[in-house]
């Protein structure tokens, strides 16, 4: 393996990567904070995909407007599923058991509905003229827009943690986090709060499936297949950290790159496993893990 | 009713404020409240008021329900029956933010601080959620707090988490005066402070009494409660047992004591 061969497969699991850290912020934000398991967190990246795959291919809309129309269609749409579901699952007193089931149901119910309007032909995504080619960076040549993929990704996290550390609204979310009862009885509206933070979570998965879609392409299964992988991002870094979560996504993005050149993709996806199981047992709550603060 | 040094800023208003009560004095009213913890009856048709500027104990042993009253109050442990007016307003069914976001302060038994968050920021949970309040006002309640709790000032960047006891309650009761303009409940504030320490609170306190606050406290500690209440109420079993001024409950005390022990020895015979 020479050392151009290597840089491509470091890039490629960075790319990979990025999608796994847009996808696991919104998912580790939702359980961390809110102790709530979002099953389907996958679906709203497949919703995303197909939205930007119709707005850009049947309706001519240009990518830069599929971004916030995905954001906006799988934020409410999450916004409501937890409005309307797992606020009431809450106040039932009911566990994660129920949660699961929920969010589980309202994934196989949505997916069926996509399979009904798009079909199971899987599909791919075009992309806007400024973002096809390749770039030349030393002694590879890389796609443009899966250096794209990393700089936006990037962004929106640090976009995040400005949120979480420097804004008001984020200080009331990280107050819920540590102690929600004492936030309420100082005037926080944490069902609203609550709300408004698995939409935020649900929409960025949205924007994760647009982004996605003309590199992995698009198909109704997309979000479960991803499911398990997001869940070991998550659990590696650690609930609720976002730093963690950057930590663990590129960790996995690398395994899945060397791994699938080396060996094998079903290789790779057991080596993940084993790595996750091995960290684990030295550091339990994960890489960057503080018990569920949002770091 | 009479107005203190009101500063109002838009809708916001905050500090030394006494509100007139659609033409009553009384800021709160408890009516035969009936509060349960599972099948548990804790509160068993409870009865009380606390009038505009008035400091009220709430007296008697471990398990009568003194902390349920002020859990009731706040909605944390809602009332299944009676009703719960604070300034006028039924609030017996509302959610603690709402109650909250109606001047009502508290500060649990734990303290509820969020511990990974600095001082600044936990002062600034119940200043965000007040309606109207900006970035100019903000200094001016910082400023206040800081005159009425100085350590808080030196402490401002600091974890929450990493305070001493003492501070951690001065900084709870900060806290609870903010969202709380119209009123504070404190439920046991000195317990677990050294001496030199609950002199300090109780003398922050006072002065907040002086200013015109309305306060409800839980405490265990007779001598530290009648140095800031005007009026207590002897809880037994969820019902009020005796209700009267400070002077006068320290007057019976002994007697008091007595009843009670006499009361517990024939419910131990009985079971």
């Amino acid at each position: 393996m020479n050392i151009t061969m290597l840089s491509l497969q470091t890039m490629n699991g960075l790319t990979i990567a990025a999608i796994y850290i847009l996808l696991a912020s919104g998912l580790t934000i939702v359980l961390g904070m809110q102790g709530i398991i979002n099953t389907a967190h996958g679906f709203f990246y497949m919703l995303g995909a197909y939205i930007g795959f119709t707005l850009i291919s049947r309706t001519g809309l240009g990518f830069w407007l599929c971004l916030p129309a995905a954001f906006a269609v799988c934020a409410l749409l999450g916004a409501g599923l937890e409005a309307s579901g797992i606020r009431t699952l809450t106040k039932w007193n009911r566990g994660h058991v129920h949660q699961v089931v929920l969010t589980l149901g309202f994934a196989i119910v949505g997916t069926e509905v996509v399979k009904f309007i798009w079909g199971t032909v899987p599909q791919s995504t075009s992309l806007p003229s400024i973002l096809r080619g390749a770039m030349v960076i030393g002694p590879i040549v890389y796609p443009k827009y899966w250096l794209f993929v990393i700089g936006f990704s990037f962004s929106i996290m640090v976009a995040l943690w400005i949120f979480f550390n420097w804004t008001g609204l984020g200080i009331l979310v990280r107050s819920i986090d540590i102690n929600r009862e004492a936030s309420e009885t100082l005037g926080t509206n944490a069902p609203l709060l609550t709300t408004i933070i698995f939409g935020l979570g649900t929409g960025i998965a949205g924007v994760a499936g647009v982004l996605a879609g003309p590199i992995l392409g698009v198909d109704p299964n997309m979000g479960f297949e991803l499911l398990m992988v997001l869940f070991v991002v998550i659990i590696l870094g650690g609930l609720g950290s976002l730093m963690g979560t950057i930590a663990s996504g590129v960790l996995i993005g690398l395994i899945i790159a060397y791994g699938t050149m080396l060996l094998s993709g079903l290789a790779a996806k057991i080596l993940v496993f084993g790595v996750m199981i091995v960290i684990l047992i030295f550091r339990p709550s994960g890489l960057l893990g503080r018990g569920t603060a949002i770091e | 009713m009479t107005s203190g040094k009101t500063r109002t800023y838009g809708r916001f208003t905050w500090e030394n404020k006494r509100v007139k009560l659609n033409g009553s004095d009384t800021m709160l009213k408890l009516h035969e409240v009936h509060t349960y913890y599972g099948e548990s009856h804790i509160l068993q048709g409870l009865t009380l008021h606390v009038k505009t500027g008035e400091c009220v104990a709430l007296l008697g042993s471990n398990g009568m329900g003194k902390t349920t009253t002020l859990r009731t109050i706040m909605g944390v442990a809602p009332a299944k029956r009676g009703e719960v007016w604070f300034d006028g307003e039924n609030i017996t069914r509302l959610a603690p933010f709402k109650i909250a976001r109606k001047g009502l302060g508290y500060v649990p038994e734990d303290r509820g601080l969020f511990e990974r968050l600095t001082v600044n920021e936990n002062l600034r949970v119940p200043f965000l959620n007040l309606r109207g309040a900006n970035r100019r006002q903000w200094t001016e309640v910082l400023d206040s707090i800081v005159s009425l709790f100085p350590v808080l000032g030196r402490r401002e960047s600091q974890f929450a988490g990493s305070l001493s006891g003492g501070e951690q309650q001065m900084l709870s009761t900060a806290r609870a005066l903010i969202s709380g303009h119209k009123m504070i409940l404190l439920d046991e504030p000195t317990e677990g402070l050294a001496p030199i320490v609950v002199g300090d609170l109780v003398k922050a306190l006072r002065k907040l009494k002086e200013r015109g606050h309305t306060i409800v406290v839980v405490e265990q500690n007779f001598k530290t409660a009648s140095a800031l209440a005007d009026r207590g109420y002897i809880l037994r079993k969820g019902r009020i047992y005796h209700e009267d001024t400070m002077e006068h409950i320290g007057e019976k005390m002994d007697l008091f004591q007595h009843h009670l022990e006499q009361d517990h020895a024939r419910e131990d015979k009985a079971s």
